[in-house]
């Protein structure tokens, strides 16, 4: 029988580290996927996730099980996909934001890929993954955890510490800034019905 | 487009939508449209593209109603479908295959960030940070500054886990209950002693034979200090300095934890008192007997 995520914690306090190692391996790739999806980058998603099992492991004492292990890790993970957005922020050039707020539209045109395929499909799920990266941080994350890691907006107010009145308005602006700036894609399909 | 929660919206936001209003002359058509309800539909397309549970069937009814004549806002429905979709379908890979075997081995060589609370969900209390390791307490404070504790309920979005990392070392259940064992065997020497003082025919006469002479003690250095005020100035600062001394003692009481710090001082309240009792009984006994 598996163990529950309470047994592992205890059983690493109590000096097992191996117990640990199932924690990691339970929830490696939803820990991964989010700093992915959030930062959009393989080798800084690889970092960040190893950062957060590496802290939660240094406050595992401090983990008082009122919420889920998982929830735990998407918290302490999303603290640090937002600061090294923020970091990596100061350091960039020019973003997709600040083009738009430039009046400058995105030179991508999804339509002018041509006839449906694997191709524009891929194409579309990049062009996708990049609207969500140009989000601003706050919608980032909330349309993130929402709709690319299935999260409730209850689990989402939790894990950022914000109410579920506050999600709800990011959720509800990143998706307006996602269908603007999808237009082309969204248009696309809408048409071909 | 229209947007009703524009107002406060950072109060409110979709929270507005959790009992919707019900949408009255939900109709097809042009005049519709110059009334608004395009807009006012249109801004609920989002939680119909998701089947929102808030959203109830009477009015999932009406807006697919609405749909049915109206071009614009079959479009809109449709645009954002797609959106969930094509959010949904972004890809989710795989972390690297070394990932865990690389975060256990540097857990191994010890190379971790050693936090106190990395989140709003991981306050340590007073009670378990008692017992766990007061010396951990004492670098925290030392790492954080003497005004921040370790206790402090760190706030997700305003403070992120790196700026509260410390070098301590972890603390452990099992860590903590060694550390208690050579607390325990003080308290017993301590409470040990004074039992011996107040049990034993030797203790009490110390105790009971020396009290008239320590209060003649203080009578004379009370004359003395009246005489020679700054005799009495330096002798306060030698109580300051024995002050350091009621410090570590109070360290090692408080590193008992708190409980047991209090039954402690209890008990040795009661042995003071009783012993203060007995001397004092013995020696009106012996006055009176001389």
């Amino acid at each position: 029988m598996q163990q529950s995520d309470a047994d592992l914690v205890r059983a690493t306090l109590c000096g097992t580290t191996a117990a640990y190692n199932g924690l990691v391996e339970r929830y490696q790739r939803q820990v991964y996927n989010l700093a992915y999806r959030i930062l959009g980058n393989a080798e800084d998603a690889g970092d960040l996730a190893q950062e957060t099992f590496l802290r939660a492991y240094g406050a595992l004492g401090s983990f008082r099980q009122d919420a889920s292990f998982l929830t735990w890790l998407y918290k302490i993970s999303s603290n640090l996909c937002i600061d090294h957005i923020r970091a990596r922020k100061s350091r960039t050039a020019l973003s997709l934001d600040v083009e738009r707020e430039e009046g400058r539209e995105p030179a991508a045109d999804l339509r002018a890929t041509g006839p449906e395929s694997a191709a524009i499909r891929s194409a579309v799920r990049d062009e996708v993954q990049r609207a969500v990266q140009n989000l601003p941080e706050k919608y980032r994350v909330v349309v993130v955890m929402r709709h690319l890691q299935d999260m409730s907006v209850e689990e989402i107010a939790l894990v950022l510490d914000m109410p579920s009145g506050t999600v709800k308005t990011h959720l509800f602006r990143g998706r307006e800034m996602l269908r603007s700036r999808l237009r082309s894609a969204l248009d696309m399909e809408a048409n071909g019905e | 487009m229209e947007n009703r929660f524009q107002q406060n919206e950072e109060e409110n936001g979709w929270g507005a939508y959790v009992t919707p209003p019900p949408i009255t002359g939900l109709s097809t058509g042009e005049s519709a449209a110059a009334r608004g309800l395009c807009a006012r539909v249109q801004e609920r397309l989002p939680m119909l593209a998701e089947r929102d549970p808030l959203l109830t069937p009477e009015l999932v009814r009406s807006l697919e109603q609405h749909m049915v004549g109206c071009a614009d806002c079959r479009r809109e429905y449709r645009r954002e479908k797609r959106l969930t979709g094509l959010l949904n379908d972004v890809p989710a890979p795989a972390p690297p295959p070394d990932f865990a075997p690389r975060i256990m081995e540097r857990i191994e060589r010890g190379d971790f960030p050693r936090m106190v609370s990395v989140d709003g969900l991981a306050r340590p209390t007073i009670a378990r940070e008692a017992a766990v390791e007061p010396t951990i307490r004492r670098e925290v404070r030392t790492a954080l500054g003497q005004q921040q504790t370790p206790t402090t309920a760190v706030k997700s979005s305003t403070v992120s886990p790196a700026r509260i990392s410390v070098t301590q070392p972890l603390a452990t259940e099992t860590h903590s209950l060694l550390m208690l064992v050579p607390r325990a065997l003080a308290a017993c020497v301590l409470t040990a002693s004074l039992l011996f003082f107040i049990s034993t025919s030797w203790g009490r006469e110390a105790l009971g034979a020396n009290l008239p002479g320590v209060r003649a003690w203080f009578d004379q250095m009370g004359a003395l200090f009246e005489r020679v005020p700054l005799l009495g100035r330096l002798t306060a600062a030698l109580a300051a300095s024995l002050g350091q001394l009621g410090e570590l003692l109070s360290e090692t009481y408080r590193s008992l934890g708190a409980s047991a710090a209090r039954g402690l001082t209890l008990d040795a309240a009661f042995l003071i008192a009783g012993g203060y009792l007995a001397s004092t009984r013995r020696a009106r006994g012996q006055r009176s007997g001389a």
